[in-house]
């Protein structure tokens, strides 16, 4: 079974953007495994299809059209915004030369206007009266209708263009599981998110019932080995009812993308939102951001570890291995003041240092208000 | 910016609008060929083309010439395309359901339901075309980008104005989509 890694090195690979490096990999591959071959066939046949079809003209022409809808609306390549301290010292300039041509128009029409009586009184006519007659209009070929949602939309484009492109950061944002794994937008923030450059994750995720969650949670780890320590205090709050709309935080290093990507999914099994069953979602919503500064310092205090011992060291953006054997992640006690537990002690003392190019996830669950 | 392209915008600029003309042959067919694949229906993608040589003639000032005019151009046309069919596809999402509970079919706005236009395609050319229309547009676009204009990832994240990152994960999933398309359809067909 080829895994989503590398069917996302295949693509590449048959789009011929790939280091010499990865591409010695995929050789390697292709060589030892019938099923990427298959798939690369297919792949590259597919895009041999696309490449086939047929190439449209624009018939008619839109030359004329476009001239034309530019004469009509008197269009003008708009000038580029100047700022309001620039436009003002524009302001007594243009004052001034209007003035300037209102009076040269003045001028010019009462020389235009004596010259010509002059000339009729000499041909013996009397005051000039000027019949004007009225030129047709030239017919305007019909033109097709503006439409505005279109218009609306390519004036948003354009001003994103003079945008800066984003730069590759993670974004904050919020869904419902089965959301965020769906194709499209979601999909890609949660790719981006999930970037092992940007080393940090957190799922802040809105339950129900944090009780069931945290068992829902538990068991998505445990199919990926990664059993939960969890601080006694922390139990104890979770099964006391008074307690229980406490916030909880699981907290997990050294995972690759594609673990947490599969974690996520076997999460988004439970999320029944928007299905016709009568099994209710645990979830509520899901708020994908890193961890900020003061989360890592309050992890680092509730394990007693030093902050620059959370830290990732810098590695070469590969995508590691995931780890062997089973893994441990550590249900926190957020009460203050409190020494850690014996278990958060042996959860430390166990614990192996965070890996270059893996991610440190923060698992936030609260029930809703 | 190429040193023509270059000549024709600072014409333009000086309000020689037969120059913009020039800048409107050159490119309307590449712009046509790929706005058509995104919008699946020729009026639409002509009024796309146009609205935006129209409005890049009035945005000509802002056009910096730090990247190619064709690449400014694409990016106006091709985002326009998949904004419009994007509010195409939420306008279809709230048509009322079926009795046995299916989506009712969009109404098929595609060149391919014009009458005798299916005898004129070749029968593969069909299936690629239809795998092509179920995909959504953000996965059509990068498809079409790539596979029929050759692009790099890097002038398709320029494009877009997405990182590439972005474009590798799109294009990762919309060509195991339509794979995925194109089985199903040789299953229903065998």
């Amino acid at each position: 079974m080829l895994t989503d890694q590398i069917l996302e090195l295949l693509t590449a690979f048959i789009d011929g953007e790939l280091s010499q490096r990865q591409r010695k990999a995929v050789m390697r591959l292709l060589h030892r495994s019938s099923e990427a071959r298959e798939m690369v066939r297919q792949l590259q046949e597919n895009a041999h299809k696309l490449k086939q079809l047929p190439r449209h003209k624009v018939e008619p022409s839109l030359v004329e059209e476009v001239l034309q809808a530019i004469a009509e609306q008197k269009a003008q390549p708009k000038p580029a915004a100047q700022s309001r301290v620039v436009r003002r010292r524009w302001l007594p300039y243009l004052a001034a030369s209007l003035a300037a041509s209102l009076l040269i128009g003045t001028i010019g029409a009462l020389y235009w206007k004596s010259m010509n009586e002059k000339e009729n009184i000499a041909k013996g006519d009397g005051p000039a009266i000027v019949k004007l007659e009225k030129k047709p209009e030239p017919q305007a070929t019909p033109t097709r209708k503006a439409n505005p949602m279109l218009a609306r939309i390519i004036e948003a484009t354009i001003s994103d263009f003079r945008k800066p492109v984003p730069a590759e950061q993670p974004q904050v944002f919020t869904a419902s599981f089965r959301d965020l794994l769906k194709a499209g937008e979601k999909e890609d923030q949660l790719a981006r998110a999930l970037d092992p450059a940007k080393k940090s994750v957190q799922f802040d995720i809105t339950v129900k019932d944090n009780f069931v969650a945290m068992d829902r949670l538990k068991s998505a780890l445990s199919t990926y080995k990664i059993v939960v320590v969890a601080d006694p205090n922390a139990v104890k709050a979770l099964s006391d009812k008074k307690q229980a709309k406490a916030e909880y935080w699981v907290y997990v290093e050294n995972l690759t993308t594609d673990e947490l990507t599969k974690m996520m999914q076997e999460l988004a099994k439970n999320d029944t939102t928007g299905m016709k069953t009568s099994v209710p979602s645990p979830y509520e919503k899901v708020t994908v951001k890193p961890i900020t500064t003061n989360d890592t310092q309050k992890i680092a205090g509730l394990l007693g570890v030093a902050p620059n011992k959370m830290e990732i060291p810098k590695g070469n953006n590969t995508k590691p291995e995931p780890m062997k054997g089973w893994r441990k992640a550590v249900l926190l006690p957020l009460s203050a003041g409190l020494q850690p537990s014996a278990q958060v002690e042996q959860f430390v003392s166990q614990r192996t240092s965070p890996q270059a190019d893996t991610l440190r996830v923060l698992i936030k669950i609260h029930e809703v208000k | 910016v190429s040193a023509d392209d270059n000549r024709l915008i600072t014409e333009c600029l000086e309000g020689n609008t037969a120059s913009f003309g020039e800048l409107v042959s050159r490119y309307q067919d590449r712009l046509f060929h790929t706005v058509l694949r995104l919008t699946d229906n020729a009026e639409d993608a002509r009024d796309v083309v146009q609205e935006a040589f129209l409005h890049a003639y009035q945005s000509l000032h802002a056009f910096k010439g730090d990247s190619l005019f064709f690449t400014w151009l694409y990016r106006i046309a091709v985002n326009t395309a998949i904004s419009m069919k994007r509010k195409q596809r939420v306008v279809y999402r709230m048509q009322p359901t079926g009795e046995d509970g299916a989506t009712v079919e969009p109404p098929d706005l595609s060149e391919s339901n014009r009458p005798g236009h299916a005898i004129e395609m070749a029968e593969e050319e069909r299936k690629v075309h239809d795998a092509l229309a179920k995909l959504s547009a953000e996965h059509r676009a990068v498809l079409v980008m790539k596979d029929m204009e050759g692009m790099k990832y890097e002038e398709m994240a320029e494009v877009l104005g997405v990182p590439v990152g972005t474009i590798r994960s799109r294009l990762h999933r919309a060509r195991l989509e339509m794979r995925d398309i194109l089985i199903q359809q040789e299953k229903r067909n065998i």
